[in-house]
């Protein structure tokens, strides 16, 4: 049967700001995840969630909160 | 459907490729073939240049291409004769010049006369930068930039060559269209290949031909500063390829081959630049499928071609033109994503993987498309496909102990000068082999490594609530007695996160994969290849 990818989201980090905001604001929220550390890409943090990626805090953290609000709801 | 006893092959790709001296190239290739340009025809037909035909009403176009295909299919000989092929080029899709749009001017109803002859479809790739090169070239599309002044010119060009990625995105479209019409496979290929891998993948029998794509860590190596050992990686990664390619019934697709992500960066990597760093460089440069540029096309700064003198601007004017980089730079980020997939796809025997944590780190890529490769083969009923993964136990013993070090970094409340100590201590870690091996293998002792990283921290360091605040239990007790659990806990977190599987393991299978000394690779890994990856 055909699906579709639905696992366990990746952070991939280094030791920037905005790295270290996006780890601990993962760690924080309690959202499963598996955290790549370091990754020397050219855009991090990145969080793959399936195939869909965010990059950078913003997009991060827009991610996390509708994820929350979305849990919030029930 | 038998490939076996067909022989024809549409090349298509957008201005710019140079399809035929690309496919003059193939003339070493064991086989004889007739080459017939449908844009040729075009020009013979309407008795005037192509690039004027760009800027006809798409219905004559359209109109030109089904008389210059009619014409051309009385060139195709009566009988299918083997190791005789007929390669028709044509563009899939026209950038109208009046209208500045993406057109298509094949005639699908005449195109699928040829069903029963038509072997594959091949969409012939450059890099945006080159193909720009050569459509500034005195009488192609683009030449009006050298009128302009330099920061118009460098303005166009910004646009320009956002428009030839959304061309090059049409022209794989439509080709992916025609394929499917035709029923035939469609490869999309780098010009900088070597001819010889695009002659094997036509001729070479399907049930006999392996078709793989290479997968390497790219970004990190680019990190200079950090690992200067760069011309190392790029020595053996040549070998490699090489190897593999020892086979004459094997294709591999080398990433590399379009190489854009290099435009440039200020020194504290805030702002962009119109600059290009150098690009990867790549093996077999001399059987490359594509001509050689031209040096005076070669010396053009595809981003900056009447060199505008960008360190003089205005702080507005640098600003706006780091903007329009960011923006070009997203699409050529979003254009790597989609290119990989397809090279993936198209690679039915699956993906090697070399050396993923060669630069002591995760790479994001490697892992997507190994795991589109797993998907494709577990999700997607691609059974025959493999992910062979070679990699020696150092790399990975490293890529641990960075990430120990890059999890205190994060998770603890240091400043820069503590961070100073806590780099000095890991760059001494990684260049202790029995530490490594310790690391790899998971045989350290965490309260020891705990001991030696604290006496690199300050004193009274502490773990981010945040941290800490998901593992279960409360801190009670005194003020000090607090602070020792809540770092006993932080210490528990990272040495959990460390103790983790190897994350790309997951994507192999056991007999697809080399794991051995950094000693030994070369040697293990030539093995490899001739015994697992192409089976001599």
């Amino acid at each position: 049967m055909v699906t579709v990818r639905k696992d366990t989201p990746k952070l991939f980090f280094n030791t920037g700001s905005e790295d270290k905001e996006a780890y601990l604001l993962i760690k924080g929220s309690g959202m499963p995840c598996e955290f790549r550390a370091p990754s020397l890409e050219k855009f991090t943090p990145l969080l793959l969630v399936g195939y869909k990626r965010y990059i950078g805090i913003n997009e991060i953290k827009a991610f996390i909160s509708v994820l929350l609000e979305e849990r919030d709801k029930g | 459907m038998n490939n076996e006893h067909r022989d024809i092959v549409i090349f298509t790709g957008q201005s710019g490729i140079k399809h035929e001296k690309c496919i003059d190239k193939l003339a070493n290739a064991r086989f004889d073939f007739k080459l017939v340009s449908i844009d040729k025809t075009i020009s013979e037909i309407s008795s005037e240049k192509f690039i004027d035909v760009l800027g006809m009403p798409p219905r004559i176009q359209e109109s030109l291409w089904t008389k210059a295909f009619e014409q051309a299919k009385k060139a195709l000989p009566q009988k299918v004769e083997t190791a005789k092929y007929t390669f028709f080029t044509s563009h899939a899709c026209y950038y109208h010049q009046g209208k500045t749009e993406f057109i298509c001017p094949v005639n699908l109803s005449e195109l699928i006369q040829l069903k029963d002859r038509t072997k594959m479809i091949i969409v012939l790739l450059d890099d945006a930068y080159d193909i720009y090169r050569r459509l500034l070239d005195t009488g192609q599309m683009y030449d009006y930039i050298w009128g302009l002044n330099p920061l118009e010119a460098l303005r166009h060009s910004i646009t320009n060559l956002s428009n030839i990625l959304t061309w090059r995105e049409s022209e794989i479209a439509f080709s992916r269209k025609i394929a499917q019409l035709l029923n035939v496979p469609m490869y999309t290929i780098s010009v900088k290949h070597p001819a010889f891998v695009i002659a094997r993948l036509i001729s070479v029998p399907p049930d006999v031909l392996k078709i793989l794509y290479l997968s390497h860590p790219i970004s990190s190596i680019r990190k200079r500063g950090v690992y200067p050992r760069l011309p190392e990686f790029y020595t053996e990664l040549s070998y490699f390829i090489r190897d593999i390619l020892k086979s004459d019934n094997t294709v591999l697709f080398v990433p590399d081959t379009i190489d854009e992500l290099r435009i440039g960066e200020d020194n504290d990597g805030a702002e962009y630049i119109p600059e290009l760093s150098n690009g990867w460089p790549l093996p077999f440069s001399d059987q490359w499928l594509c001509e050689t540029l031209p040096q005076k096309l070669q010396r053009i700064n595809p981003l900056n071609p009447r060199d505008f003198n960008f360190s003089a601007a205005t702080d507005d004017t640098k600003s706006a033109i780091s903007s329009t980089l960011r923006m070009l730079t997203t699409r050529i980020i979003d254009q790597i994503n989609s290119r990989d997939r397809t090279l993936v796809e198209q690679s039915k025997d699956g993906v090697v993987v070399f050396r993923p944590y060669w630069a002591a780190s995760v790479p994001s890529g490697v892992e997507q498309e190994m795991m589109y490769n797993f998907d494709l083969r577990e999700l997607y009923g691609e059974t025959e496909r493999k992910t062979y993964m070679l990699t020696t136990y150092e790399d990975l013993g490293k890529c641990r102990i960075n990430q120990l070090f890059t999890l205190v970094e994060d998770g603890a409340n240091i400043e820069d000068k503590d961070r100073v100590n806590l780099q000095e201590l890991c760059q001494k870690w990684l260049a202790e082999h029995k530490t490594v091996l310790e690391f790899y293998n998971n045989t350290y002792n965490p309260a020891k490594v705990r001991k030696e990283i604290e006496s690199a921290l300050p004193p009274d360091y502490e773990f981010s609530g945040n941290l800490v605040s998901s593992i279960k239990g409360a801190l009670a007790g005194g003020k000090m007695l607090q602070k020792a659990k809540q770092r006993d806990k932080g210490w528990g977190e990272i040495f959990k996160q460390l103790r983790g599987e190897d994350p790309l393991s997951r994507y192999t299978t056991g007999d697809c994969t080399l794991l051995c000394n950094r000693a030994k690779f070369e040697e293990e890994a030539k093995n490899f290849i001739e015994k697992v990856v192409i089976g001599v």
